[in-house]
């Protein structure tokens, strides 16, 4: 085998080697964002927050006990005077800590349900209107079923179903990660002692780093701009708002991921430059 | 799991077809309706649909208007789903076995596309079916309001699952004349 | 050493790897493409979602029928929250808008016909909901013999009232649901001013005595 021919096969495997180092880079990226959107709480809290989910809440559960108020003689007005913003952030953080498997603690209402009762009453003796025994009992069932609705509308559904799933979910995505990183260092290493030039290396190096960014940026800018996350079939305001930003935050951070991607690919760029000049002198 | 199973038999109550509804049903929505009316006997078990789900059918079908090879496609999804749960000897969906589940689903979410059906989720954070265009077209809430009671699915319920695909399907199909295409 | 410009391998070879990467992504799902894509398609609108409420309104004034046969296919059947009539005891002081479905818009509104009942001229129960607070709370006056006029946008019904009673809301042999029979039943929390909720319905049966049936064959 000639010196050509050898140096035309080390071109090719080269170029499939940088072929695996592009997915597995994008696997190992693709496994970070999960572990950082789906699987960390922390991100659910910030959508939560970003999308006004405990605001949107807050007036789903209003329109709720409006209805109740048609039924039950109370006033719209006063049913606005139960919720507390506090309160609400504490449950629906409560049912996340139950999603994220953090407690198996079922979230309680019967605070709010006996301070609700303590003012249903009050508000009944305010406008004179007698307690008596029947009374009593139809504002302990209203009590009942707004504190029953409150938790509803408070907890993420399935929360404690969903739960089970993410204990092995890490495990799984873990090893991935720990196999694609070390595929990626074991190609990386490959690359780079096959090569005798090292400049080739790092055009290898560069080729898989853009293929990736490529994948890492497509995907999401399509989803983005097609706003197919708008379509999302949620017609509860709050699930709806915090699914979008949800699914558009994980799209922004595979961009943000991108991004990195491309001032890595500056630097090699130069790195690129550097072993050319040396090769083109050596 | 409870509630897993609970939403696993809404769902399947709201999509299953179940009726002995031949292959060329007649295409209006008197057949379908007679077809979820009449009984299913599944190992000398008969199950009926309560009268609210299939009025809700009627009510959809009435606004709804079906073509022949929509309820013909469709019904033949259903019995897919049907000759599953009655090979399997099922009367209590609640125990359906995992195998068997996986074919009703397959059939269910291929009718369920046809119809144009959706699953989403209302403010009370319930699981409800809606149109292609988010309007409410099923829910098995209560027929009397404002208790605060909850919806309990008996177990004469569950079997029932694929009774409604049938119409739910015929039903919500109508607007997508994807049957012929999705024979390919 | 000849160094070839590599100018067009720095744009062409990274699409390539793109176009395989996603290639590889899409032959993985492939043998799966069916139950993703059915998930997709069940689990997403198709146009961007509004989850603004909006209840329609097909109803303006009723059409001056109120006896015979209409064809089912002539109707603009009311899909779930329209407005579609009007319902008057005119001994009870009740004149409220109809909506077909019961739920909080609906009875926030008016009053409701359940979504799992019928609605009127269908030959089945229809059962209406109000609240006993607002649109239903003179129901307690409407007595036997009284009439109830209902306005739908296909045509003019009006019952007559032939019992009235108090039944738990849990008690579901206050209505049914599978009557061949043209039947109507209006219900609300009972009693009418108690404060707070009750387990309690007052319901009121009623007849009809005149309107449009609505022909279902085609």
């Amino acid at each position: 085998m000639n010196g050509s021919t050898k140096s035309k096969i080390k071109k090719i495997i080269s170029l499939i080697l940088a072929l695996f180092l592009s997915l597995t880079m994008a696997l190992s990226v693709l496994v970070l964002v999960i572990q950082n959107t789906v699987l960390n709480p922390d991100y659910l809290r910030n959508q939560l927050s970003t999308s006004h989910y405990y605001d949107n809440v807050i007036t789903e559960v209003e329109e709720k006990f409006s209805s109740y108020a048609s039924a039950s003689g109370f006033d719209d007005s006063f049913f606005k005077t139960v919720l507390n913003i506090n309160d609400v952030q504490l449950k629906v953080n409560e049912s996340l800590s139950v999603l994220y498997g953090e407690s198996d603690v079922s979230i309680g209402v019967s605070d709010f349900q006996n301070t609700l009762y303590s003012k249903l009453v009050q508000n009944v003796k305010d406008r004179k209107i007698a307690l008596n025994t029947n009374t009593d009992k139809a504002v302990r069932l209203l009590a009942q079923t707004c504190a029953e609705t409150y938790l509803q509308y408070v907890s993420i559904p399935y929360a404690k179903e969903i739960s089970m799933y993410f204990p092995k979910l890490k495990h799984i995505l873990f090893y991935l990660q720990i196999i694609s990183l070390s595929l990626a260092v074991a190609l990386v290493l490959l690359i780079f002692f096959i090569n005798h030039w090292k400049h080739r290396a790092v055009r290898a190096y560069i080729y898989a780093m853009a293929g990736t960014t490529l994948m890492l940026t497509v995907l999401p800018v399509v989803f983005l701009i097609s706003g197919f996350s708008n379509r999302i079939a949620l017609i509860s305001k709050s699930l709806y708002e915090l699914a979008v930003c949800y699914l558009n935050g994980i799209a922004f951070l595979s961009l943000e991921v991108a991004l990195i991607f491309v001032v890595a690919l500056v630097l090699l760029s130069l790195l690129y430059r550097y072993f050319l000049k040396k090769a083109k002198n050596g | 799991m409870k509630t897993v199973n609970r939403l696993f038999c809404f769902i399947l109550a709201v999509f299953l077809l179940f009726a002995a509804v031949p292959a060329r049903a007649a295409s209006n929505s008197d057949a379908i309706i007679s077809a979820l009316k009449s009984g299913v006997v599944v190992n000398g078990h008969v199950v009926n649909i309560p009268a609210s789900y299939i009025n809700q059918a009627e009510n959809y079908l009435a606004a709804h208007k079906l073509t022949d090879e929509q309820v013909e496609y469709i019904v033949g999804q259903i019995n897919a789903a049907k000759a599953a749960i009655r090979d399997a000897g099922v009367t209590d969906l609640h125990k359906i076995n995992p195998t068997t589940k996986q074919e009703v689903l397959s059939a269910v979410q291929a009718a369920a596309n046809e119809a144009n059906l959706k699953l989403t989720v209302g403010s009370d954070k319930k699981v409800k079916i809606a149109d292609s265009n988010g309007a409410i077209a099923f829910t098995d809430e209560s027929p009397i309001k404002t208790t605060g009671a909850n919806v309990h699915f008996a177990l004469t319920l569950v079997p029932l699952s694929l009774l409604m695909t049938a119409f739910c399907l015929c039903v919500f199909g109508i607007s997508k004349y994807k049957l012929l295409k999705r024979h390919d | 050493m000849h160094h070839r410009s590599h100018t067009k391998d720095f744009i062409l070879i990274p699409i390539i790897y793109f176009l395989l990467g996603y290639l590889i992504l899409f032959l993985l799902i492939f043998p799966f493409r069916h139950t993703i894509s059915s998930a997709i398609d069940l689990l997403f609108f198709n146009k961007p979602n509004s989850t603004e409420e909006s209840v329609g309104n097909i109803f303006s004034t009723a059409p001056d029928i109120s006896s015979g046969t209409i064809k089912l296919s002539s109707i603009k059947f009311p899909t779930y929250g329209a407005r579609f009539g009007k319902v008057e005891i005119s001994s009870a002081g009740i004149n409220a808008d109809l909506y077909f479905g019961d739920g909080t818009d609906q009875l926030k509104n008016g009053v409701g016909v359940y979504n799992g009942s019928s609605i009127p001229g269908y030959g089945q129960t229809t059962l209406i909901a109000g609240h006993n607070h607002t649109f239903f709370h003179t129901l307690g006056k409407a007595k036997p013999g009284d009439k109830i006029q209902i306005d739908t946008n296909y045509g003019k019904y009006v019952y007559q009232i032939k019992k009235a009673q108090i039944r738990n809301a849990s008690d579901t042999s206050a209505y049914n649901l599978q009557s061949k029979k043209e039947n109507l039943i209006l219900y609300t929390c009972y009693p009418f001013n108690e404060i707070g909720l009750t387990a309690q319905r007052y319901y009121v049966y009623a007849d009809m005595i005149s309107g449009p049936k609505i022909d279902k064959q085609e």
